[in-house]
């Protein structure tokens, strides 16, 4: 499998200023290495805040990091030049958060589809145009005689959504960002518009960095593209493993406490469910990071070298890395 | 279905809120027929469009114009001494009652705060509205109250809106419902748009009020597995119905109406089998000319020419599980699994 994109200890700090003299620095996103190989995926999970959505905008090449690298087949994205990086903004695709907001209102159907077709003129004639939106709509399910002409206040949420990932997926990239592209639709389609996106992975030969907060939504995507999850917390990935590893064994106390948050369809589990394994309830600002471990405020298995020494993200178990100082051996 | 009984304190009977449009008539809630018991948690499950949130609406007396609610809303109030129809309450004579004895938590908590002022003003200005201008003790009941929702009051009372994250909002806004100290509190999807770590904070915050403070609540949500752990009956609606009514054991463990039946096995969870999940084929239908007979027909499984014609009637297929489906007798007997 090649390397499509490679992210090299990405950093990305963002200025706030307070007053007239005080700056300060939000660490966004704090050291990130990750890869996204062909043919697999990663699944991004994280609280909000924790930077997955910064690290995404960095991934397609939208943000600049402070320090670190973003490579696209072994190039460093942020110094293509010319028809190269016409090719690495072809080849990564975004598909947004929010489906109310990403298409533009006063456009049909047709309009926002047909525009990165003729933009990037992947459709010869004009004639031509009309049927290729066409075909991407029946691709997704949405009959095009009805569809067309309609603007996105006439579609439910789950056909938006459906819309922007085609219009993603239109001009053949290689790497899609899906970006919470499911979150703010209904649980009952949330498993649906995953399995358009692994069905059409396989049709156009893209892979995903799928990002989103919810570990039900995760385990399933990560299972069915046999990719790996991710867990960040305050701009660092704490824990990584493939497929459904990391909820089967979880290792980090963080990836620990978020799957006791989340929600289970039985009852009597329901019933007997634990206090939240955390000390602290909220989430520490990302402008006076923590010393040491960023986790160890919240921690209830904290130790002394906790709050001094930052642990490294490093394999405990085959392809199962975790950063915690639990795991230290030795 | 019985409506009415002794232990009830919401009595809703043929409950529809009708919108006349340009395209023809839309039914958003049509012929809703519930029960609610005093003291119990009620979830009210439905999909975005379903008309879950409009029946909560209707119930407050808030529908937008020119909405048109119509059947009977029978409230248990202790303000007015018995029964009362809400919807046929003159305006003047509700209001003393809403808040004071229903509350409502609208769903978008980000939004349901005015951005320029504290939040203890909204404190202020919600009792001062009902006749209560002693500052010293509103402000006492709305620490105390934020306290029970684990904030603290020193600080979120004088913080504006935006001072706190999303999760914060929701809590001070759960704490601003209790003021009044309401009978009956409607929670629209209190914990969406939150993460996971605020959701289940959210949740053990309303078990808490829940056992402390005695109050019944109906709370309305997409997200199913939610509820468990707090609801002792669900109500599930589709397609602007109530189709399935019930305790939750009966309705998570053996539910019968065939859209339930999808929709548990839709939910992606960190347990089940993943070949398990599968989603519910077709759409939510249009509230503009509704599929005739039963409306979930064309995406269900065991549809027959019955189905297609005929518009189904509640069956009590176990002692107060109620179910709108032609053929719930088959499915429920035939052990659902």
């Amino acid at each position: 499998m090649s390397s499509l994109l490679k992210l090299e200890d990405v950093k990305v700090y963002f200025e706030v200023k307070r007053g007239l003299r005080r700056t300060f620095y939000v660490k966004a996103v704090d050291g990130v290495s990750l890869e996204l190989r062909r043919g697999s995926s990663i699944v991004l999970v994280g609280e909000s805040g924790c930077g997955k959505t910064t690290l995404g905008k960095v991934a397609v090449g939208l943000l600049k990091p402070t320090s670190g690298k973003v490579l696209y087949k072994g190039k460093d994205v942020f110094s293509l030049k010319g028809r190269e990086r016409m090719e690495f903004r072809r080849r990564v695709q975004l598909v947004h958060q929010d489906p109310y907001t990403c298409l533009n209102p006063t456009k049909t159907v047709y309009a926002i589809l047909a525009a990165p077709l003729k933009r990037w003129g992947l459709v010869k004639r004009r004639e031509e145009l009309l049927d290729k939106v066409a075909s991407l709509l029946e691709e997704i399910g949405i009959p095009p005689e009805e569809y067309l002409f309609r603007y996105p206040h006439q579609l439910s949420g789950g056909e938006r959504q459906r819309i922007s990932l085609i219009r993603a997926l239109s001009v053949d990239p290689e790497v899609i960002v899906a970006d919470e592209a499911v979150s703010a639709v209904d649980a009952s389609i949330r498993v649906e518009l995953m399995d358009l996106m692994l069905k059409l992975r396989g049709k156009y030969n893209v892979s995903y960095l799928f990002i989103t907060h919810d570990l039900a939504v995760a385990r399933y995507f990560a299972i069915r593209s046999r990719g790996f999850i991710a867990v960040m917390y305050l701009g660092k990935i704490l824990e990584l493993a493939p497929e459904d590893e990391i909820i089967k064994r979880p290792l980090h106390p963080y990836t620990k406490a978020l799957l006791a948050a989340v929600p289970v369809l039985d009852l009597e589990y329901a019933k007997t469910r634990e206090p939240l394994p955390l000390k602290r309830l909220d989430v520490p600002s990302p402008i006076n990071l923590p010393s040491g471990c960023r986790f160890h405020p919240r921690c209830p298995y904290a130790m002394e070298v906790c709050s001094r020494e930052e642990p490294l993200l490093k394999e405990y178990s085959k392809g199962h890395y975790v950063a915690c100082h639990l795991y230290d051996r030795g | 279905m019985e409506l009415s009984g002794e232990d009830s304190i919401l009595e809703l009977a043929g409950v529809t809120v009708t919108y006349k449009m340009p395209r023809g008539i839309a039914k958003v809630v049509d012929g809703v027929d519930l029960k609610v018991n005093e003291g119990e948690v009620l979830g009210l499950i439905g999909e975005s469009g379903s008309g879950k949130s409009m029946l909560a609406s209707a119930i407050m007396r808030v529908v937008p114009p020119p909405g048109i609610t119509t059947g009977s809303i029978i409230f248990k109030s202790e303000l007015l001494n018995g029964k009362i129809d809400l919807l046929k309450l003159p305006l003047t004579k509700f209001r003393q009652v809403r808040w004071k004895e229903l509350a409502m938590v609208f769903q978008g908590a980000m939004n349901s705060f005015n951005p320029t002022i504290r939040i203890k003003e909204h404190f202020l200005d919600t009792a001062s509205a009902h006749g209560w201008h002693d500052r010293g003790e509103v402000l006492e009941k709305a620490s105390k109250l934020l306290e029970l929702v684990r904030l603290e009051p020193g600080r979120v009372l004088d913080s504006f809106p935006h001072e706190l994250s999303g999760g914060m909002k929701q809590r001070a806004l759960i704490a601003l419902s209790l003021l009044l100290d309401p009978r009956l509190l409607i929670l629209d999807e209190p914990t969406s748009a939150l993460d996971t770590v605020s959701q289940r904070v959210i949740l053990d915050v309303l078990k808490d009020i829940y056992h402390r403070l005695k109050l019944t609540m109906i709370f309305i949500t997409h997200d199913v597995p939610i509820i468990a752990g707090l609801a002792q009956r669900v109500a599930i609606m589709y397609a602007f119905k109530v189709v399935e009514v019930g305790p939750i054991e009966e309705i998570f463990r053996a539910p019968v109406h065939p859209y339930t039946r999808g929709l548990l096995s839709t939910i992606p969870s960190l347990t089940t089998d993943i070949d398990e999940i599968k989603p519910i084929p077709g759409r939510h239908p249009d509230p503009i000319n509704p599929p005739p007979g039963c409306r979930f027909h064309p995406r269900c499984p065991y549809r027959d020419e019955k189905c297609m014609k005929e518009e189904p009637s509640f069956i009590e297929v176990k002692p107060g599980h109620f179910v709108l489906c032609h053929k719930a007798l088959e499915i429920g007997g035939g052990g659902a699994s």
